[in-house]
């Protein structure tokens, strides 16, 4: 079953930092492993990737650098700073709530259609 | 998104703190996610077109992208340059159009003053040589006295400018001979510091202006004029209820050969005075055409009577009461709004009444009495300026 793509857009932010937080990545690398994390279930449009990993960048929560590629081209490395890890906590914590509610709220299976 | 925040992302938009990427940045990074999903795909066994043409297919708009991100990074900056463009251009066409409304007001006005005075057959400044004998009734020379030549223009009133119209003063003495250089059309007009005697308008000549002076005033105390004497000079009671007035139109076309229109109207008759379509070409920009009747008879003290601001010399309506002149004169004034000068001319235009005209014996008489004394220092022009007739 796909996502919904509203979820999807309200935790992209928190799902990149999460992905690059272990490790500096670039934007198709970091595609890749989304993918892969997800069992395919994220069926993100690669170019929407872009804007919100420039948005956390331009927000302090990322930062980059370019390194030069094999093939002569350059690539830019995306990793987290401090104050994106202060946030990916924040946000861990958020949805660990949000989870235990919504488990609360949706997680009873008695209920029959009228 | 807190206030503070707001505030620290506007700074940052206008002073950046860190440098934003470039286009050919951006264009690297997504080239280079372009090329590793392309090759991935060629890994898989496509060829390297097929690879490519599915490479963009996944990523989407490249083009599309490229913009979202360079608009993210720059659009505040240049947002805020266009604002501040913006701003610039107006104010510089604020500028502009100020400089060249100030220009074309002063030159306009001067242009349709002098066409106008041309129609009318009024043009250069003459010299009028003037001697001043001061003296009471009985013919004593009076001294200690100051006096004023006005070349009196239209201005005055309702226009009231001063400060351009005192020439010269005298002190201390009981005669003075002078000349005075103004415009044909003015009038001149001799005053005392604070009363009003009209010389009205002379050809070159020696003239004599005689003041009664009361004791009491040689004290040093300023005094107040009471404008009886032009009441006393001609005979007319000074009461309110005079008006008994009829109405009746008179319509005056102007730039059609001569304008010496001689009107005989009945005594206490309030007439409207029609300026109809002119064929006199004048530019008149932005300016008010005012047209101005102003009672008057022999050197006796003036009296704007009516005006009324005509937006374009097309036509125009003044209303005039004649109370108790023998003569009204028609003027016609320009009057720019954004310099506040106005220049106006007299239109050889009368109105005679039916009333006989004052004899004029005997000399003109002022009668002054003592009245509220001026501030410590003030100069007889402002102090003439607060006894000014209404």
């Amino acid at each position: 079953m796909a996502i919904d793509v509203d979820w999807l857009r309200g935790s992209l932010q928190t799902i990149l930092l999460q992905v690059i937080a272990p490790q500096a990545s670039y934007g198709y690398e970091i595609s890749k492993r989304l993918r892969q994390r997800s069992a395919g279930l994220l069926d993100l449009n690669e170019g929407s990737l872009y804007p919100a990993l420039h948005k956390l960048e331009q927000d302090g929560l990322l930062t980059s650098h370019w390194e030069p590629t094999p093939d002569g081209r350059r690539r830019k490395y995306y990793a987290i700073t401090p104050a994106g890890l202060r946030q990916l906590e924040q946000k861990r914590e958020q949805w660990k709530t949000y989870r235990t509610v919504m488990e609360g709220l949706l997680g009873d299976s008695d209920v029959q259609p009228a | 998104m807190s206030s503070l925040r707001k505030h620290r992302d506007l700074l940052a938009g206008v002073w950046p703190t860190a440098t934003p990427p470039s286009r050919e940045e951006i264009r690297d990074e997504l080239e280079d996610h372009l090329a590793c999903s392309a090759a991935e795909f060629a890994a898989a066994g496509l060829s390297p077109a097929q690879a490519e043409e599915k490479a963009r297919a996944a990523f989407g708009s490249v083009e599309a992208v490229a913009r979202q991100l360079y608009w993210l990074h720059h659009g505040r900056r240049i947002m805020l340059q266009r604002i501040i463009l913006g701003g610039l251009v107006g104010v510089c066409a604020i500028l502009a159009v100020a400089v060249f409304v100030t220009y074309r007001q002063s030159s306009a006005t001067a242009g349709a003053v002098a066409t106008l005075q041309t129609a009318v057959g009024q043009g250069a400044q003459v010299d009028v040589p003037v001697r001043i004998v001061l003296t009471a009734a009985d013919g004593t020379p009076v001294a200690n006295r100051e006096v004023y030549l006005w070349p009196r223009r239209i201005e005055e009133p309702p226009f009231v400018l001063p400060h351009e119209s005192r020439l010269w003063a005298v002190q201390d003495r009981y005669e003075q001979q002078t000349q005075v250089t103004m415009p044909a059309a003015y009038e001149l007009l001799v005053t005392d510091a604070d009363g009003v005697v009209n010389l009205g308008r002379r050809p070159p000549g020696t003239y004599t202006a005689a003041v009664a002076l009361e004791p009491e005033l040689l004290a040093g105390h300023w005094v107040d004029t009471e404008i009886l004497a032009r009441m006393r000079h001609h005979k007319y009671p000074l009461a309110p209820s005079w008006i008994g007035y009829e109405l009746r139109t008179i319509d005056v076309q102007l730039g059609r050969g001569p304008l010496e229109l001689p009107f005989h109207l009945p005594s206490l008759e309030r007439t409207t005075v029609r300026l109809l379509a002119g064929t006199i070409d004048a530019d008149l920009g932005n300016n008010s055409l005012w047209l101005a009747i102003r009672g008057t008879s022999d050197d006796t003290v003036v009296w704007l009577r009516g005006f009324v601001n005509v937006p374009s010399f097309t036509a125009g309506v003044a209303q005039v009461d004649l109370p108790f002149y023998a003569r009204a004169t028609l003027y016609m004034a320009y009057f720019d709004w954004w310099t506040s000068h106005a220049e106006g001319i007299k239109l050889p235009v009368t109105f005679q009444t039916d009333v006989p005209p004052p004899t004029g014996e005997g000399p003109l008489e002022i009668r002054l009495k003592a009245g509220i004394p001026p501030p410590p220092g003030a100069s007889p022009r402002a102090r003439a300026a607060t006894t000014r007739p209404s």
